[in-house]
């Protein structure tokens, strides 16, 4: 091997910058926290103004800062709590944890984000977002469901999938290039009844992170974005709880201390009760129909001493539907799917230069199905589990350097598909199996953040990311027909099937032009080795993630992007304007009608192609006074290019947005009420839809004397997504009223609506075809009326 | 296959039912491209459905929205035995138009035989489509059974239909139900697609296997059962029709048929199947 062009030989030179930079400076470090919860803070400010320096809070809430020895006012600000100024001596390296008090609204005026203000300009980092969760509550939401994926689609760059879909779909990527992590675990199915909510239960969620584009080296694996999303400590000082009670569902959250200021618990719940609601006004063919769905997180931490703390957190969520049949009761069906995980973390501070977290995670993304018809039982079990490890360390050894570096390594097992069927009169079930496929997924990084003068900041990382399919491994050998020959490659456990591996290099730069504003670009490469096996547009609890493997290669994803950012009057107004290109190579898409749900030879129903994006995204946001909010819009192209057997074909990509805009305004009316519109707008959706029907399975039912027969869609290939559905656009708004809080008790009251001018958003538009006219007519079905809602959140 | 289908499909009611309205809306389309579409079939069992039919594809915005039969091809259909690999000997029919119907064609002395392979060539208007198939060994129906049950005052049963699937892979499977007192039928479409299922031995090869249908018969109704089995060319061609058929609602994807009539501007299928019958009276 040549040693100067390994990758940790070059992972090794990037973490000796600040160690040849490292001075005789001491260091200051801690923990900025909530002072009435314990709750850490991240992204806190920690400011050294005479010495010009600062940094904030991590992921943990953890900071530190090297300056030389002396005596400092160390200002901490975040926003939505009121900013300290602590005069500090400085002798030694020494740890400090500063506890910020939350702010009230006495001003009548509201902040919108955790973020400090000028951060959109000062810091290096572009395409990032944060939103916190109170800000999630407030806004207008589909029954009162407050959702965090939705909420996100409201920014630039972010498309939805449209009515009744957590889907979302980043600079022109596809919904399975979105890393969603909670509490760093990846959750593969983030959304419950086929996408209309997500998994996200706000009253658990602390912080929201959204990276859209120049994405750090500790993240990888998904082409387009990272959603990393936090759960709450649990408050360290009082117990408390809390809820609401909506029109679909429910919530409670109890958190509290095990051990005042030394460990903390929070548990939440929620439950769906529409099937309990709907049942009296369910038509007879319904009625043996029920679904829900519900969440629980748990979470746990305990603080060893001021260098130790470790962590446990959980995600347990369901969705569950049943149907028996209310003629025939020997007629039962019943499905459930769900993702759960669980996580622990231990937090170590070495000394004031170094921060270690190790994160231990397994997860899993389940569905089973079970039917019996009488003497005959059906059950059907897919899934993926995750065994995942990894180590995040924070090095500060110079004021002008930040270095990241770590490890991460996941264990994939992938259970396409086991099914059963057993009937009582035979004395044993058969049962089918798809063998399962095993994967090692593995990445090496390390970045350091270089601020090379007042005006250039640079943030230079190299992601090393490897991937292995191995076995125990049985692959059937298939025809060019698609049928088994009868013949197998076998590959014994652990050995390798196939390995890719890849350099990733992530680089941004931030030039300062004025204190006011500043430009930024940035160039990253991405791979991704797992793929979701679905040829809908809409989230399906059936639908797959397969590794990739000898047929199936990563997907690869270059990015390019600048921009220009300003602020306006003393940060009130915060714009800017970006600019991205992102090319992707490797895309895949299933041959159009694949059966892809139990396929022992789903790789062979792969096509491969590329994919490209470039747009500009356009921000405006108001921070501070009685009216805040922002707007976004979003200039862009999406195309795919792929050969579906009549040649490569250059087509817009479903998701193909040349408008994309949104408006979300919220203005406090008094210190009870507050106001919150939203406007959303799209580009409809491009689709292919037939252009003539074949005739076929002709035949003649003789007890009506009438020819029998079906109508197919005909395609034509060659013409892929040419047809547009109209426009999507929608208003929403919502009140909030705080109602009088007693000594120990708060409560507030959402009222929602929905869709106010009841704008018929297209869901999905299908043929009709009348043979007695002898005519056909396009049918648009759309969900969503105008829907008013009202929920009730309470806290004690 | 079933669970995916039933679960999609009852959230689609459920979800639907509660919230969704529909109207008309006005999009341009893509224009037609004229395709000629073939539906021809061999049987070992029953000659009078083994026939072609010759269509047009349908431009769904024409005023005139009717099937357009070919009745002016040359149609042929060649019986090939199969002496040694690369060695048939070929049998050529020429079928004869249908005078009434247009576009049907068909050969009274044609039978299918188990174990042959067959061509078919479609001159037409200058242009010239051919597909082969086989029809391969029968796989025999064991046995059908129903189970009776109570609800109510009205006793239903369950249907079940139970076959040993042969040892060697390969089994690509047809199978039908058609609720009729005798055995005869006109064209493989009288049998209701509802009352159809294609599958193939792929995960459960060389099993016993019991099929119960998912609803149930009253007690005195007759019941005729086929089991179809094909090669796999065959099977893509309507394991694609299935899927198409099914196709529509927000999941839907563009499905194109996997046709084995070669040539151009043509889709369809030469459909060889070996065909096992049996009947069952439901009893109390």
């Amino acid at each position: 091997m040549n040693v100067k062009k390994s990758p940790v030989f070059i992972l090794f030179f990037i973490l000796l910058i600040p160690v040849l930079s490292f001075s005789q400076k001491v260091g200051l470090s801690g923990y900025v926290k909530d002072s009435a919860t314990g709750e850490t803070l991240i992204g806190a400010s920690v400011v050294i103004k005479e010495k010009a320096i600062g940094t904030a809070s991590n992921n943990y809430g953890y900071y530190t800062l090297q300056v030389e020895k002396g005596t400092y006012d160390i200002t901490v600000s975040y926003l939505g709590y009121q900013t300290r100024i602590i005069k500090y001596t400085l002798q030694g390296n020494q740890t400090l944890n500063i506890s910020l008090m939350p702010s009230t609204v006495e001003s009548n005026e509201v902040e919108i984000t955790g973020e400090k203000q000028d951060k959109n300009v000062t810091k290096n980092e572009m395409s990032k977002v944060v939103l916190s969760a109170e800000k999630v509550k407030e806004l207008p939401a589909l029954f009162g469901e407050v959702d965090v994926l939705k909420t996100i689609t409201l920014l630039p760059g972010i498309k939805s999938g449209g009515e009744g879909s957590t889907g979302f779909y980043v600079r022109g990527g596809g919904p399975d290039q979105n890393l969603v992590l909670l509490d760093e675990a990846v959750i593969y199915n983030p959304s419950h009844l086929l996408g209309f909510f997500s998994v996200f239960n706000a009253d658990a969620v602390k912080n929201i992170e959204v990276i859209k584009g120049g994405m750090p080296a500790p993240y990888g694996g998904r082409l387009s974005s990272i959603v990393n999303v936090t759960m709450k400590e649990g408050n360290n000082q009082k117990f408390q709880v809390e809820g609401g009670i909506g029109l679909i569902s429910s919530r409670l959250m109890i958190q509290g201390p095990i051990k005042k200021n030394k460990s903390s618990f929070i548990l939440t719940a929620r439950r769906t009760y529409i099937d309990v609601l709907v049942q009296p006004f369910l038509k007879p063919k319904f009625k043996g129909n029920r679904y829900y769905f519900y969440d629980l997180n748990f979470k746990a931490n305990y603080i060893i001493n001021n260098n130790n703390r470790v962590f446990i957190s959980s995600y347990w969520g369901d969705d569950v539907f049943a149907y028996k049949s209310p003629d025939v009761s020997a007629i039962k069906f019943s499905t459930g799917w769900g993702n759960k995980f669980v996580a622990g973390r231990w937090n170590h501070v070495f000394n004031s230069h170094l921060f270690l977290n190790t994160s231990v995670i397994y997860n899993q993304y389940e569905l089973t199905t079970q039917a019996a018809f009488q003497e005959a039982r059906f059950e059907l079990f897919s899934g993926l589990h995750d065994w995942n490890g990894k180590m995040d360390f924070n090095l500060s050894l110079s004021p002008r350097h930040k270095t990241l570096f770590g490890a991460n390594y996941i264990y994939h097992t992938f259970t396409p598909g086991i099914a059963s069927f057993k009937f009582n009169g035979s004395s044993a079930s058969t049962t089918a199996t798809i063998n399962n496929q095993y994967a090692h997924e593995a990445a090496l990084y390390a970045s350091d953040e270089w601020d090379i003068n007042e005006k250039l900041n640079v943030q230079a990382g190299l992601r090393y990311a490897y991937f292995n399919q191995v076995g125990p491994y049985k692959q059937e050998i298939f025809n060019d027909l698609g049928a088994p020959t009868g013949q197998y490659e076998s590959y014994a456990k652990n050995q390798s099937i196939k390995v890719y591996q890849g350099l990733e290099p992530r680089l941004n730069a931030r030039y300062v032009l004025t204190e006011k504003s500043s430009i930024k670009a940035s160039v990253n490469k991405v791979n991704q080795f797992l793929h979701l096996a679905t040829t809908s547009g809409a989230s399906l609890p059936s639908d797959l993630w397969i590794p990739s493997s000898r047929l199936v290669r990563p997907q690869i994803a270059w990015q390019y992007a600048a921009g220009y950012f300003r602020n306006f009057k003393d940060n009130m107004f915060e714009t800017s304007v970006e600019v991205y290109y992102k090319d992707m190579q490797n895309q895949i898409e299933f041959r159009p009608g694949a059966q892809l749900f139990f396929n022992a030879n789903l790789e062979k129903e792969v096509i491969r192609g590329t994919g490209k994006s470039y747009g500009a995204e356009f921000f405006i946001r108001k921070n501070k006074g009685k009216l805040t909010g922002w707007i976004g819009y979003t200039l862009s192209r999406t195309t795919r290019t792929f050969d579906f057997g009549t040649g490569p074909v250059t087509y817009p990509y479903r998701y193909d947005r040349l408008h994309d805009a949104s408006v979300v305004l919220t203005y406090q009316i008094s210190k009870k009420w507050n106001a919150n519109f939203v406007f959303v707008y799209g580009t409809g959706n491009a689709i292919t839809l037939p252009f003539s029907g074949i005739i076929y399975n002709v035949g003649v039912d003789l007890t009506k004397l009438q020819p029998t027969f079906s109508i197919i869609d005909n395609y034509n290939y060659e013409k892929v997504n040419s047809t547009r559905l109209p426009a999507y656009h929608r208003a929403d708004i919502s009140f909030n009223y705080k109602a009088k809080a007693g000594k120990n008790f708060e409560s507030f009251w959402n009222f929602s609506v929905y869709n106010i001018y009841n704008r018929a958003n297209p869901y999905f538009v299908y043929a009709m075809t009348d043979q007695k006219t002898n005519s056909v007519k396009y049918k648009m079905v759309y969900l969503f009326p105008i829907l008013p809602s009202v929920t009730y959140n309470f806290k004690f | 296959m079933l669970s995916k289908k039933y679960l999609i499909g009852s959230f689609l009611v459920l979800i639907l039912a509660l919230t969704s309205c529909e109207k008309d809306i006005n999009i341009k389309v893509p224009e037609d491209d004229g395709k000629v579409v073939v539906e021809a079939y061999i049987n070992n069992l029953y000659p009078n459905l083994n026939y072609v039919l010759l269509t047009q594809t349908v431009n769904y915005f024409n005023p005139d929205f009717s099937l357009k039969g070919y009745a002016n091809a040359v149609v042929k259909i060649g019986e090939g035995k199969i002496n040694a690999p690369g060695d048939t000997t070929w049998k050529t029919f020429t079928l004869n138009p249908n005078p009434i119907l247009a576009g049907f064609y068909n050969n009274d002395s044609l039978q299918g035989k188990v174990g042959y392979a067959y061509k078919l060539e479609i001159a037409l208007n200058n242009q010239y489509f051919y597909a082969y198939t086989t029809i391969p060994t029968v796989v025999p129906i064991d046995s059908l059974t129903r189970q009776v049950v109570n609800n109510g005052t009205t006793p239903r049963a369950f249907f079940t239909v139970h076959f040993n699937e042969p040892a060697s892979i390969g089994q690509n499977y047809r199978v039908m139900l058609r609720p009729a007192t005798d055995e005869y039928f006109n064209a493989w479409g009288d049998v209701a697609d509802s009352n159809q299922t294609f599958f193939n031995d792929d995960n459960s090869n060389g099993v016993y296997r019991h099929f119960t249908y998912a609803r149930t018969f009253a007690i005195g109704d007759t019941i005729q059962y086929y089991i179809a089995n094909m090669d796999r060319t065959t099977y893509n061609f309507w394991d694609s029709y299935v899927s198409a058929r099914q196709n529509g609602g927000p999941f839907a994807t563009p499905i194109q048929l996997r046709s084995n009539v070669k040539g151009k501007n043509v889709i369809g299928s030469f459909s060889g199947y070996a065909v096992d019958h049996m009947q069952l009276i439901i009893k109390p």
